[in-house]
């Protein structure tokens, strides 16, 4: 477990809004999200869709397509904030210092050029070694990655390889300059739950040996409780609850962290009916008044209609955005 | 579905390009709409009358308008001998005989004795008669007008022969007497090249009417027989777009108009019926239905649209439906590769499957499902196409293949300005209006349909759908 | 006890054709669903796991006659509907081999008595092949054919897995609820939008809504309008292929639960398809699991997830990531390599390229499906070699 209170956070997001301005309206993708990163642990960002959560670490990246905008807030990496840096020097950390891996790596793989060019590419970029050398980096990655003839695969297109290989052949691009943070937006998601179980192992292994943090954004509570040691829940943009593995699945103190974990068919315990939290996803053009998540909470009052809650500090570490907290204190996820 | 229309609409007026094409659109269909008000169909030569068909652009003719406006005879002249040459070569000399006989009849006699120096044998009988009067000639003041009658200078032979004319009656009777039965055809060209010019107007126009035959207004036959064009000039009172060949080029545009819309409807409606027809067949049933009706389109791409043209209105002769038929027949292809690779994409949607899994009939499926889900970027294509249409169908004009002469079509009256394309000598510019106007509607027009489809696809894509 | 199956699959085969060249000669075949056969009975959930590629999807596209079977049975209460789709003179060579070859062979070497050794569909066809002969089963089976086939249709639905591109976006919900109602012609006029307003309230929708078009609700909301349009012809059996899949985790429960629901109130079968265990344990009764087209293990869920016998079965179980971060360190079999190719599936055993317990006869014979229990079947040379269980 990691020692919260005596490290220096390697990454520190403050009151991030992000903010995507559609021919709609404005879509508040991101309204204040504050979080921090600290070397070498693995934070886990879960959420549905249009919870925020993928444009949250696309803004840390600062790679939002032309409609989006980082209204304000800090991202303070190695004490530079990243928001001020001019496009030449942020292309310096992406890739480096900070690189990401996304869920279809068959998008973000280009299939034009085989893998070991791509991989080969960043290497000579960022590290300024020559072709041959690059080379035999990005064998070395590759087998790192476990896949095996890496002699062979380096000289094969994207299409060739399968899911799983691809998946990993993105893991060997985003290693390749030693990253200090590693942004995975939902790597397992678009892959069998027998690939995932290598993928994840793999992410695991390869943390370790390289001591980089890892950001970890999913909608799969099992793959945050598999892999994070810290934990954050958007909802709607916002922030709900954040703390430490354990607390938020054994003491949740939001109840859509409480639903969801509820909600969840599980493959270890026997449910007799799911519990379920009525009501849709929000309207990102249209969030609720109040608390956001009020039109579908089982505990919530008039207040919640009206008034906006605060992250407070429900235990040590364990913040949630809930008026009334303490309700759920004599609850327990089955 | 109110609010999506909206939202619909408001995507659509937001774009810039969807405003400006659809209001020159606007712009164009007004004037086709109101084109017998803009510009009246009625006869120029004879206000009272309606012209027959208003698509023919009506025509002046030389005796009913002031054109040129100024050194009116001077002009005329010009155009009636330029016309009368190419004839002169091409006639018979029996048939150069009546108009020899009518030009030495009102010719003046100097004149004649310049035409008559051009020609050798008739110079020597000439010479013959006045050295029979040279003694008459000095008296008259002339200073050695023998070795003048045998000087080899043309002029010297003009100055005596004048001067004899002058005085003497019977010498210009004699230069008149001359047999034209019994010239040469060199001599009967000769005698008209160099005597025409100075003819009146009226002498003028009968000589040509001997020459071509023709009893009555011989300026409209020859006119109307292409043996005389006129520079394209421009009026801005009366004729702010100019006039080429007496037709009044903002008629043609105007009604052209008309023209531009019938040719892209028309064509664009069955191009699209076809297409739709042989791609969601080919898309639906697929298999060897497909392999087959797709080969065929390959086979229609594969031929160069304006030989096929060319060769198809060879066929059918040329004017403008045929134009339109050829467009037809080799312009479905696009449609029916796009509405196949539309079906074959829905076609794997889960609603089509869940609708065959609820047993509904292959009609209504296709009514229901397929048509409606795949007939949008049909119905962009074919706005896009519009225009485009229009060019083609300029071009085949300007090839001679498309309307006959006259018609009230921008190709056509490209097409019928291209004489004066390279301008007047050393003034490049002199009959810009005459390619501009039309030129620039045209521009207009295909691009509008442009604009306007590039913006139905912006706004009907379903990729940029919330 | 024995129960009567509503749905009774045999052998199914599924194989589609590779097709390349200017002449679309076929050069190999994806054998999508490569000899499959299960039973499902009367309100119960048959959950249907497999990873991608293993012909989970094509077995409930193939078993709604969406795609032609290449061969194997489909029996639906007691009829076969095999031929219901095809040509008629492709449906009477398939009566013929299936049935008239067999009983003519039959009757010449035992007459009647024959009878004793057959059940179910045979049976009954025999019978009718002894009263009537050769013509009267022909037709018997071939007469009212579109009948038939309505029938079938009303009693076999689907639910799709993507709320998006399963309704029509250009239909209003009314028309798309009602198109099954009238293509059957159960209700007229009114009576129309009455059925549509009881089925839309059905499944949590506002029945004053049925006049928007889908993009106007949400994924949740339109998976609820894929199930009362597959309700609408109040069917037997319903496939859901991976009806849930797609849906966010908040609403996911909510299906689940509506389908649960459902099932009670009309009595429903469910053949549920998914590749996620979790849920799949969460809603059937018995389980079958399936790899490379073939089924590899079916059992009631209770003994599957005791008692898992295929290396598989135990590998999938283990892979599958728990949401409890006490239980992170439990013991994980992790496959080396991906899914063979389906075009060229691995001789003997299919799993063995994959397998950690597999030995030199998995990768020359096929182990065939047997039942080791009552009700547990399971496709392996060495069932229950790999234990995962601490």
């Amino acid at each position: 477990m990691i020692d919260v209170e005596n490290r220096e956070p390697i990454l520190r997001v403050k009151d991030l809004k992000t903010y995507f301005y559609t021919e709609d309206g404005v879509v508040k993708a991101v309204d204040g999200v504050s979080f921090e990163l600290y070397p070498g642990e693995t934070l886990g960002i879960v959420g549905e869709s249009g919870s925020g959560k993928s444009v949250t670490s696309l803004s840390i990246m600062r790679l939002l397509d032309e409609r989006g905008r980082i209204v304000s807030g800090e991202i303070i990496f190695k004490g530079k904030d990243l928001l001020k840096l001019s496009e030449g020097e942020m292309r310096k950390i992406r890739g480096n210092e900070i690189a990401m891996i996304f869920q279809e790596p068959m998008v973000a793989l280009n299939p034009v050029y085989t893998i070991g060019d791509q991989i080969m590419e960043a290497i000579i970029l960022h590290q300024g070694v020559d072709e041959k050398k690059a080379r035999e980096m990005a064998i070395d990655l590759l087998r790192k990655v476990g896949i095996p003839e890496p002699e062979k695969r380096v000289d094969q297109y994207p299409h060739q390889l399968s899911g799983g290989m691809r998946q990993r052949a993105m893991i060997a691009m985003a290693l390749s300059c030693r990253p200090s943070i590693l942004i995975a937006d939902e790597p397992t998601t678009a892959l069998d739950v027998t690939i995932q179980a290598q993928i994840l192992d793999l992410m695991k292994e390869l943390q370790n040996e390289y001591g980089m943090a890892l950001i970890m954004i999913t909608h799969d509570m099992g793959v945050i409780a598999e892999v994070a040691d810290r934990v954050a829940v958007m909802y709607a943009g916002h922030l709900v609850e954040y703390g430490e593995v354990h607390e938020i699945f054994k003491r949740p103190r939001h109840p859509y962290t409480y639903g969801l974990l509820s909600s969840i068919p599980r493959l270890d315990v026997e449910q007799e009916k799911l519990k379920s939290i009525p009501g849709t996803v929000p309207d990102p053009l249209n969030f609720p008044t109040g608390c956001r998540f009020h039109p579908r909470c089982e505990f919530a009052e008039e207040r919640c209609k009206v008034e906006e809650p605060e992250m407070v500090e429900v235990l040590p570490n364990h913040y949630s955005r809930c008026f009334f907290w303490k309700k759920l204190e004599d609850l327990e996820v089955k | 579905m109110r609010q999506e229309t909206k939202r619909t609409l408001r995507r659509f007026l937001r774009n810039p390009s969807s405003i400006i094409g659809l209001s020159v659109l606007i712009f164009f269909t007004a004037v086709a709409t109101f084109a017998p008000l803009i510009a009246p169909p009625i006869n120029p030569m004879d206000p009272s009358r309606k012209v027959s068909n208003p698509y023919i652009m009506p025509k002046v003719t030389w005796k009913g308008e002031p054109i040129p406006p100024s050194g009116r005879s001077d002009a005329l002249k010009e155009f009636i001998i330029k016309g009368m040459q190419k004839q002169l070569y091409k006639a018979k000399a029996s048939e150069l005989v009546p108009v020899v006989k009518h030009v030495m009849d009102r010719a003046r006699p100097g004149d004649l004795c310049e035409a008559y120096s051009k020609s050798y044998k008739i110079k020597s009988q000439v010479k013959a008669k006045l050295l029979s009067m040279v003694d008459e000639l000095e008296k008259a003041g002339l200073s050695d007008p023998k070795s003048m009658i045998n000087s080899y200078m043309p002029s010297d032979f003009i100055v005596v022969c004048s001067e004899a004319a002058d005085m003497d009656k019977d010498f210009a009777t004699y230069l008149k007497s001359f047999d034209a039965d019994s010239m040469s055809k060199g001599d009967l060209i000769t005698i008209i090249k160099y005597t025409v010019h100075y003819l009146s107007l009226k002498d003028l126009e009968k000589a040509a009417s001997k020459l071509f035959g023709v009893d009555g207004n011989v300026l409209k036959w020859m006119e109307e027989n292409g043996y005389i064009k006129r520079d394209p000039i421009r009026t801005v009172d009366y004729h702010p777009f100019g006039m080429i060949d007496g037709r009044d080029i903002m008629y043609g545009v105007v009604w052209g108009t008309r023209t531009a819309f019938k040719i892209g409807i028309i064509v664009t409606f069955f191009g699209t019926i076809i297409g739709l027809l042989v791609g969601s067949i080919a898309g639906y049933y697929g298999g060897w239905i497909d392999e087959v009706l797709m080969r065929i389109t390959d086979v229609f791409l594969s031929i160069p649209f304006l030989v096929a043209a060319i060769v198809l209105t060879t066929f059918l002769g040329t004017g403008l439906d045929k134009v339109m038929i050829a467009m037809i027949v080799f312009g479905w292809m696009g449609t029916a590769r796009l509405i196949r690779g539309n079906i074959l994409q829905v076609k794997e949607e889960q609603y089509i499957l869940a609708a065959k899994a609820l047993g509904v009939r292959d009609y209504f499926i296709i009514m229901r499902h397929v048509i409606p889900n795949t007939i949008f970027p049909v119905v962009i294509q074919a706005s896009m196409r519009m225009g485009s249409l229009v060019i083609t169908a300029a071009a085949l004009s300007f090839l001679g293949l498309g309307a006959p002469t006259g018609y009230a079509d921008w190709g056509s009256i490209l097409n019928y300005s291209r004489d004066w394309i390279l301008g007047a000598q050393g003034e490049a510019f002199k009959y810009w209006f005459a390619l501009a106007y039309p030129g620039i509607a045209m521009v207009l027009f295909v691009l509008s349909w442009n604009l306007l489809g590039d913006s139905l696809r912006d706004t009907f894509d379903p990729r940029l759908r919330g | 006890m024995k129960k009567m199956p509503v749905l009774k699959v045999e052998n199914l085969v599924k194989h589609f054709p590779i097709k390349a060249g200017v002449f679309r000669r076929t050069v190999g075949w994806v054998k999508a669903v490569d000899g499959v056969s299960f039973e499902v009975y009367e309100g119960e959930t048959l959950g249907l796991v497999g990873e991608s590629g293993c012909g989970k999807t094509t077995v409930g596209m193939t078993l709604l006659r969406l795609y032609e079977p290449t061969s194997g049975r489909i029996i639906v209460g007691d009829e076969d509907t095999t031929y219901y789709f095809m040509p008629t003179l492709r449906a009477r060579s398939y009566i013929k081999k299936m049935y008239l070859n067999r009983f003519e062979k039959l009757y010449d070497e035992r007459k009647d008595a024959a009878l004793e050794e057959l059940e179910g569909v045979d049976r009954r066809y025999y019978e009718r092949f002894l009263k009537e002969g050769k013509s009267g089963l022909y037709r018997y089976l071939l007469s009212n054919i579109s009948e038939k086939r309505k029938a079938f249709r009303r009693n076999l639905q689907i639910i799709f897995q993507d709320p998006y591109s399963s309704l029509n976006p250009r239909m209003r919900i009314k028309n798309i609820v009602a198109e099954g109602i009238k293509a059957h012609g159960l209700a007229q006029g009114e009576e129309v939008i009455g059925k549509v307003a009881d089925l839309l309230g059905g499944v949590g929708i506002i029945p004053e809504h049925m006049y928007r078009f889908p993009h106007e609700f949400s994924g949740g909301q339109r998976q609820r309008i894929g199930i009362a349009r597959a309700l609408a012809l109040q069917p037997k059996v319903v496939i859901a292929d991976e009806a849930v899949a797609a849906l966010d985790v908040s609403i996911r429960s909510q299906i689940i639960n509506l389908m649960e629901e459902l099932q009670q109130k009309h009595r429903l079968t469910y053949i549920f398809i998914s590749h996620d265990l979790s849920v799949v344990k969460h809603v059937s009764d018995r389980i079958a699991v399936m790899y490379l087209g073939k089924i590899v293990e079916l059992a009631p869920k209770k003994e599957l997830f005791e008692n898992p016998l295929h290396p598989y079965t135990v590998a999938l179980m283990s892979a599958i990531p728990i949401p409890d971060p006490d239980k992170r360190n439990k013991k994980r079999i992790i496959l080396q390599g991906d899914v063979p190719s389906p075009i060229n599936p691995p001789k003997g055993c299919r799993f063995h390229t994959r397998c950690p317990v597999a030995k030199k006869i998995c990768a020359e014979e096929e182990p065939p499906l047997v039942e080791v229990k009552p009700g547990h079947f399971v496709a392996c040379h060495f069932p229950g070699s790999l234990s995962w269980k601490s």
